[in-house]
């Protein structure tokens, strides 16, 4: 930064806990058929609604904790955070105060190929609040309470962090982190996780920290860099012509690309929090965490280790894999079985089928439901039964039909293995049929071609379908076109 | 009171229903009889008397066929009106909730109709339960039965009142602080408050969560235990419900003082003699006929008395401020008519207009308990007491089986007697608070007044899940006090 | 702790409260909260040592509940009861965040 001012940014990070039902009700979190159609009374905040603390939730935050390295506290106290707001039914949100399930983590990841640490404060588990909808009705906000109640974590780190990249990267860290978790499904445009960040500045050297703003609404790896990089230069002039920063809670907008105070946040809230009398303490067992702790899969970092260094995977391979953890649930023990399969398997997913998908505007996502039939095809052409052709022919027949289905993968995959595609088999075929229909080679000598179609019909039937279209029908022009001279 | 034999209890109800010596729909239309008659009590605020008419008719077809019957069928019994039942109005006594229905049925609503419960309307309560008096609901106060000017006691006065006139053989209320005992002392009913857990609160507008119970009120301990039979256990909408079988009263927990040691703080008899000497006449009259029919009497020292009539008020509030938060304007309930106004204008106009002065005023002081710099001196100190006041009823424990005191320090008051200060009225809660600030289960039980007819009751709290102890307790006092009669006072 | 109750503490709370406190009966009202808050005061004279907050009775308590989804209201049941609903949702005064 210029002007020897360092940047100091800690985040926030709110990621929704991928379960079936909400944290106090059981309403479903999947996405509902309209505003208002996934609500419980407890979601209405109806009078004589009480919480009851779904398992699953406490069990995914127990485990984003443990996959950062965090104490888990062996009770969990829930609490009430008091304020008003049309989208916040009951007055208060239900959240963690001064007891964290989750607390003194660690967040490991890669700052331009150098390894970086990230102090993680605490995570606590909370529920989200409404939607308030200013676009539907003139002059109103309409409020929607489908997501009153989803679960989450909110994942607060110190302020570690000392640019814009390096906030970038660790909230892209911790987003695979909670993805390969499986406690998030780290979804950005549907909002499954949100990024705060609390920003200040300081002269190089000073052991301070300065008043700080809390940005929100960073909700891309680029909004966060955009943001953090804009508002860092914002304070460093405001400092530097004396006028200061004061402390607030400012939005990106990623249109105008600059952050801006937000209205009705000015005054220093006061939350009053209380334990949450309707939510008695719940114990989390030590053994139950251990447990937990034992069943945790590889995460991103050993991950990178032991594709990069350990199977020689080419580094966009090894980022495409971690991207999206279900890729590996399926390849994981053949990629590890050994480097040669795993480079030939990962380039054919990557290379070749990512290929073939992006002519057709398809992400290899949308055929992972196949990718058991994928992998089979792979093996079978890397054990050479299949040509280069035949596979890109295999690979464009799946692609054009019903893709996500594995079934459609294996009716191709089966079709390339029976096609009759050897000229020796099919000429003795053709000059049979030739010597058989004299009349019918007459008449198309004489010009009615349309016959054409009559001898590929019978040679087709002949081959039970299964002669190579491309070749019988090259075979059968020269051969009909050869008897007229 | 024109009645001549007082209505019957839970039990005869039952039991009359059950071997067809009197139909459902006979007990029911009794039970809206009574309310009719005295409707000027202030008991009811809404009858449902077709649809209590429809399920009585239900029983005794059921058991016209000769299917077997639920332990309550065709027993007429009221809500206190903070209990939700499915497409009732639900108002909680309060003007923020005019027009409101509920779309669900509370926990033991469910569980009383499962029981074949006659269900008669919704009955009157101060607004949100924040009343010791049955006078700030906006339905009006209350009456005493037995001296219409009097107070009802609160804030289940509705539920008193309904049992001692015989509309309905019981009722449910909500106990928070006080509010199922001191009614039923003051109206010379049964009340019993369950140990905090023994009953969900699912379906029951909150006033303050870690404190209150739904209790019941009847003519007698055995209706109000079979009452209770029927609605307490675990419930999966409750994360507070005890994960217990329902309580199950047993006849062999007897009617016996013999062998009962009864733990009898010191002090506490005192305090209630300085402010109306017959209760204090009463209650020890009642001891001393309980140690005559074997009982042992044991002093208790429990400190803190004052200090508990704090916490509880802190404590309360404090909940309750965060409890009354969902009534905004927004999502149902009362909204200012007046128009241009932002959100959080409309939000505090809406709830300045609809709430009644005592809501807000208790609004207010647990607001300001948790506020920053003072939460720790008061929310948290408040549980501190909590804390110590437990333990200290915790050791009691070894030495007796039940704790005896007065239920109420005074008896009935007028309703035109004013309190400027408000604290003065919380003072009524003092014997009271204690079982809902430790959560244990606590039973008042009317016992002859030495002067007037006024209704005195004595209280008995009992260890966590020891109702059973509570009911042989209160089966000795109506054993040694004999029959009651009915309200002489009457409607104006 | 002793607490000088006075008019802006009350208007204070009473604006985190979303309570409309009106000059003319700020006098009264101030005085009833005062009375209110003296006698919260008496806790300073328990002596309470370091004992931990007791926030519910020490009680058996259920566990967690299984992630199961269930039943929701239809939108009907919830506009039956609002006071203003519209475009499927709650109507409230044009918000500007
Ligand atoms: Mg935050
Ligand atoms: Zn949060």
């Amino acid at each position: 930064m210029k002007g020897d001012w360092e940047i100091v940014v800690g985040l926030e990070v709110h990621a929704q806990l991928a379960t079936r039902s909400k944290l106090f009700s059981v309403a479903p979190t999947a996405e509902a058929e309209g505003p208002n159609h996934a609500v419980t009374p407890l979601c209405a905040g109806l009078p004589g609604t009480l919480p009851r603390i779904n398992g699953e939730a406490l069990r995914l935050a127990a485990r984003a904790g443990l996959g950062l390295g965090c104490q888990i506290r062996d009770t969990l106290w829930m609490a009430r955070k008091s304020y008003f707001y049309a989208d916040l039914p009951k007055g208060y949100q239900i959240s963690q105060h001064d007891r964290p399930l989750c607390h003194d983590g660690e967040l490991h990841f890669l700052l331009e190929g150098q390894p970086q640490v990230l102090e993680i404060e605490r995570i606590h588990l909370e529920e989200d609040a409404g939607k308030s909808v200013h676009d539907a009705l003139p002059g109103a906000t309409v409020v929607d309470l489908n997501r009153a109640g989803v679960p989450l974590i909110e994942i607060v780190s110190r302020p570690g962090l000392r640019s814009a990249e390096a906030a970038a990267a660790a909230f892209a860290e911790l987003r695979l982190v909670l993805m390969h978790l499986g406690v998030c499904d780290g979804s950005l445009e549907s909002g499954s996780m949100r990024c705060d960040a609390n920003v200040s500045v300081r002269p190089r050297g000073e052991t301070t920290l300065r008043t700080r703003c809390e940005l929100k609404n960073l909700n891309s790896l680029r909004a966060v860099r955009e943001a953090v990089s804009f508002e860092a230069q914002r304070q460093r002039i405001a400092w530097e012509s004396g006028e200061g920063v004061v402390q607030q809670t400012r939005l990106w907008d990623a249109d105008a690309g600059r952050t801006r105070a937000m209205r009705g946040k000015e005054d220093a809230a006061d939350y009053r929090y209380m334990p949450d009398p309707d939510l008695p303490p719940l114990p989390v067992p030590k053994a139950w965490v251990a447990g937990q702790r034992e069943t945790l899969p590889p995460l991103p970092m050993e991950l990178r280790r032991t594709l990069g260094e350990t199977l020689g995977l080419a580094e966009d391979h090894v980022a495409l894999l971690l991207d999206d953890p279900s890729l590996l649930g399926v390849l994981g023990p053949r990629l590890l079985a050994d480097a040669e399969t795993a480079r030939s398997l990962a380039g054919f997913l990557f290379g070749t089928l990512a290929g073939v998908l992006r002519k057709r505007e398809l992400e290899l996502g949308a055929v992972l439901p196949a990718l058991e039939a994928l992998v089979a095809i792979h093996d079978r052409w890397r054990a050479g039964s299949l040509s280069n052709k035949m596979l890109g022919e295999v690979l464009q027949a799946g692609a054009d039909g019903a893709y996500a289905i594995p079934a459609t993968w294996e009716t191709a995959l089966a079709d390339a293995g029976s096609t009759v595609s050897d000229a020796s088999a099919l000429q003795p075929l053709i000059d049979g049929l030739i010597a058989a229909h004299p009349a019918e080679v007459e008449q198309y000598r004489s010009g009615k071609t349309k016959l054409f179609g009559f001898f590929m019909g019978l040679a087709m039937r002949a081959t039970a379908g299964k002669a190579d279209a491309a070749m019988l029908r090259a075979l059968m022009q020269r051969a009909l076109d050869a008897s007229a001279d | 009171m024109s009645r001549e034999t007082p209505p019957m209890g839970v039990l005869a109800t039952a039991q009359a229903i059950a071997r067809g010596e009197q139909s459902a729909e006979a007990a029911t239309r009794a039970a809206l009889d009574a309310a009719d008659a005295h409707a000027d009590l202030g008991a009811f605020v809404e009858l449902d008397a077709d649809g209590a008419l429809e399920t009585a008719r239900a029983v005794d077809a059921a058991r016209a066929r000769g299917e077997a019957l639920g332990p309550l069928a065709g027993v007429p019994i009221s809500l206190k009106d903070n209990i939700a039942a499915r497409d009732w109005a639900l108002s909680a006594g309060s003007r923020m909730l005019a027009g409101y229905r509920s779309p669900f049925d509370a926990t033991v609503t469910e569980r009383l109709r499962a029981a074949g419960a006659v269900l008669l309307g919704r009955v009157n309560m101060d607004e949100f339960g924040m009343g010791s008096a049955t006078t700030t609901g906006v339905a009006g106060p209350a009456r005493n039965p037995w001296d219409a000017e009097r107070v009802a006691g609160g804030s289940s006065g509705g539920s008193a009142v309904a049992v001692a006139i015989g509309a309905g053989a019981a009722s449910l209320g909500t106990d928070t602080g006080g509010s199922v005992r001191l009614p039923a002392a003051l109206c010379g009913v049964v009340g019993l408050k369950p140990t905090y857990g023994r009953v969900s609160r699912y379906g029951v507008v909150a006033y303050a969560s870690s404190l209150e119970q739904v209790g019941v009120l009847a003519r007698d301990v055995d209706g109000a235990a079979a009452v209770l039979a029927a609605i307490s256990g675990a419930c999966p909408l409750d994360a507070t419900a005890a994960p217990l079988p329902p309580f199950s009263p047993r006849s062999s927990d007897g009617a016996d003082a013999a062998g009962l040691r009864i733990g009898v703080p010191e002090g506490f008899v005192d305090k209630a003699r300085a402010a109306d000497p017959a209760v204090a006449e009463a209650i020890d009259a009642a001891l001393a006929g309980l140690r005559d029919a074997g009982a042992t009497l044991v002093p208790v020292r429990l400190e803190e008395l004052d200090a508990a009539v704090a916490a509880y008020y802190v404590i309360a509030t404090a909940e309750a401020s965060t409890n009354l938060s969902r009534y905004d304007g927004v999502r149902y309930g009362h909204r200012t008519s007046e128009t241009g106004l932002g959100l959080g204008e409309l939000i505090a106009r809406s709830r300045t207009e609809s709430f009644g002065d005592e809501v807000q005023r208790r609004i207010l002081l647990g607001t300001f308990a948790l506020s920053a710099g003072y939460h720790d001196a008061f929310y948290a100190r408040a549980g501190q007491v909590r804390r110590k006041l437990a333990n200290a009823v915790a050791g009691a424990w070894d030495d007796c089986d039940v704790l005896a005191m007065p239920t109420s320090p005074v008896r009935a008051w007028r309703l035109d007697q004013r309190f400027d200060d408000p604290t003065a009225v919380y003072a009524m809660d003092v014997f009271t608070v204690l079982a809902n600030l430790c959560g244990l289960p606590a039973l008042s039980v009317p016992v002859r007044s030495a002067g007037d007819a006024m209704p005195i009751g004595l209280q008995f709290m009992a260890p966590a899940f020891e109702e059973a102890t509570l009911v042989r307790a209160g089966r000795a006092v109506q054993a040694w006090r004999g029959a009651l009669p009915m309200p002489t006072g009457g409607p104006r | 702790m002793t607490v000088h109750v006075d008019q802006a503490l009350l208007q204070h709370v009473a604006k985190l409260a979303r309570i409309e406190v009106a000059s003319e009966q700020a006098a009264a009202t101030t005085a009833a909260f005062a009375a209110m808050v003296a006698m919260a005061e008496r806790l300073a004279d328990v002596e309470v040592g370091d004992l931990e907050p007791m926030q519910h009775p020490d009680h058996p308590y259920p566990d967690a509940r299984a992630d199961e989804a269930g039943a929701v209201l239809p939108p009907q049941a919830l506009e039956a009861n609002a006071p203003r609903f519209g475009a499927g949702g709650f109507v409230v005064p044009r918000v500007v965040e």
